[in-house]
């Protein structure tokens, strides 16, 4: 993070290797985030491009007052969202996500492209976890979009059982998902209860 | 649709379906059905949703080759039109991190909470008293008279002195004379308790840990412990109140022991002595019972001089001695393990 300080002072002086490195650290997430709102990978490519642009021409005017990464994310969220508005098929898809999000909320200092990086890979980890078979119905019904009668068809196994690895895996992320809420609120908690002790015990 | 290690159902195959666009029409109405038993199962419908758009968007995730995308951006970056580098306002504007403020907070916080603390004493309105050998009365903000003995210490706040009339007996022997007339009663605070006066003229000496309260006129109110519920001993003129911090307990001597006790020893001399022969010794020369409880204490010998002290003096510098207890009482002194 400290970094990233250095390298935007080089990327106000035109350094196109100070600029590659940060391009080549935040696209990916970035461009996953906006393919999150937007389920479209080119505009997803250009808006998030467009980001990098914005950054490369104007660093030496740009007043950042969180870190790199959040203010990336903000960028990519705002512009994701304002196509959104302007594509009402787009709009109507993803509208579960538009109230999530209030675009107007520069001084949001978090940090949307690596917290949504940390949990699909989180959800990655799980997948692996999975048993064979319950992992390869789920990539068959997500990835290859077979319907579930499909999938029983090729496996020759019956319908309910497709139904039972589908439930199992779902299951599985959605309580690894929620422990891991529980653990960072935990965190939080015990920080804050810390910064506690450590006041009281300089005041005495 | 089997139920697994949730505690709630959720049918994750009717939302797929649902999701994937080839949900019958029975089946949306078993959907439609869960949806409505509970508020909850929308929550859960829109989590399930979302983490099946998010095992979309991780299939892409898995698939961006960022160096190619590198080389194309490249392009674009080459077309874009040369900006004079001179023009360009630097340095950039420090980045603050989130941990950063959040240090920042703490400190602030801290500063705060010092300030709050220390406030008095900063503004100079916490007065600190010190006693010296010529005992001069210092006159406190009601009127009221405080004389400090040598080395004794005492401070009371300024500001609020005239709503809450404390002083705070650090350590040593002070005399107080209270000015009368007010509604807040005047409050001698000490480490473990306090001395309220009634009305009064009153000597406060602070031994060790424990504490003697001398009436000199009026009456004064001698507490076991500190806050509103603690037990008062009401003192008259003329009697002393003990205070022992090891038992929390509150005694008095009347004024007929105090006479005996204000005599002071002249030159008392006892070499390898039994203690119960200096006690029986003290209570002929003092006119004031003095009892060992406990035959082994009775037999403890000890070598003793002293010259000028009180009954009450004696007694404590025995009982230090031995390290055991004694106690004042109407009857006398008692010294016991």
């Amino acid at each position: 993070m400290s970094n990233d300080v250095e390298l935007l002072k080089k990327i106000v002086h035109k350094d196109r290797d100070a600029f590659e490195t940060i391009y080549k650290a935040y696209f990916c997430k970035l461009y996953t985030l906006s393919f999150r709102y937007l389920k479209d990978e080119a505009i997803a490519e250009e808006l998030t491009n467009d980001v990098f642009m914005m950054l490369w021409e104007n660093a030496g005017k740009l007043v950042i007052n969180q870190s790199l990464g959040a203010y990336l994310s903000r960028s990519v969220i705002n512009l994701s969202l304002t196509h959104l508005k302007k594509n009402q098929r787009l709009k109507d898809r993803n509208k579960n996500y538009l109230k999530d999000l209030n675009p107007a909320d520069d001084a949001d200092q978090t940090d949307h492209a690596t917290l949504y990086e940390s949990k699909l890979l989180m959800i990655e980890s799980i997948l692996e976890e999975l048993p064979p078979q319950c992992r390869k119905i789920v990539l068959m019904s997500k990835y290859d979009k077979m319907k579930q009668q499909e999938i029983a068809d090729q496996l020759g196994i019956s319908i309910k059982t497709v139904k039972n690895h589908l439930t199992i895996a779902y299951d599985k992320i959605r309580v690894a998902l929620a422990k891991r809420e529980v653990y960072v609120l935990f965190l939080i908690g015990f920080l804050f209860f810390s910064l506690g002790l450590f006041v009281q015990f300089v005041i005495i | 649709m089997e139920e697994n290690n949730t505690s709630r159902f959720i049918p994750y195959d009717l939302i797929q379906k649902d999701l994937d666009g080839v949900i019958s029409a029975e089946e949306r109405l078993l959907l439609e059905r869960w949806l409505s038993e509970d508020v909850e199962n929308p929550k859960l419908y829109n989590e399930v949703r979302t983490l099946s758009d998010d095992l979309i968007v991780l299939e892409h995730y898995k698939n961006v080759d960022t160096n190619s995308q590198w080389d194309r951006f490249k392009q674009r970056l080459d077309r874009a039109p040369a900006t004079d580098e001179a023009t360009l306002p630097t340095p950039m504007k420090a980045i603050w991190k989130p941990w950063m403020k959040l240090v920042a907070a703490a400190v602030l916080l801290m500063i705060g909470l010092a300030c709050y603390l220390n406030f008095d004493r900063w503004m100079g309105y916490e007065v600190q008293l010190y006693g010296s050998v010529e005992q001069e009365p210092i006159l406190l903000p009601d009127s009221s008279v405080l004389v400090l003995h040598a080395g004794a210490e005492a401070s009371f706040n300024k500001r609020t002195f005239n709503q809450q009339r404390i002083v705070a007996l650090k350590k040593g022997k002070a005399f107080f004379d209270v000015k009368h007339g007010r509604t807040s009663s005047f409050v001698v605070e000490l480490a473990h308790n306090y001395v309220r006066d009634i009305g009064t003229s009153f000597e406060v000496n602070l031994l060790a840990e424990d504490v003697e309260v001398l009436v000199k006129e009026g009456a004064v109110a001698l507490s076991g412990s500190k806050g509103p519920s603690a037990k008062e001993l009401i003192l008259q003129k003329n009697e002393k109140g003990f205070f022992k911090k090891e038992t929390a307990s509150l005694s008095k001597a009347t004024p007929d022991n105090l006479e005996n006790e204000h005599k002071v020893a002249q030159k008392l001399s006892y070499t390898n002595e039994r203690l119960d022969n200096i006690c029986f010794d003290l209570t002929k020369r003092f006119q004031s019972n003095v009892i060992v409880v406990g035959d082994n204490l009775k037999a403890r010998k000890l070598s003793m001089y002293f010259d000028g002290q009180s009954l009450n003096e004696i007694v404590q510098i025995l009982s230090k001695t031995l390290n055991v207890k004694w106690k004042a009482s109407k009857k006398g002194y008692s010294i016991y393990e």
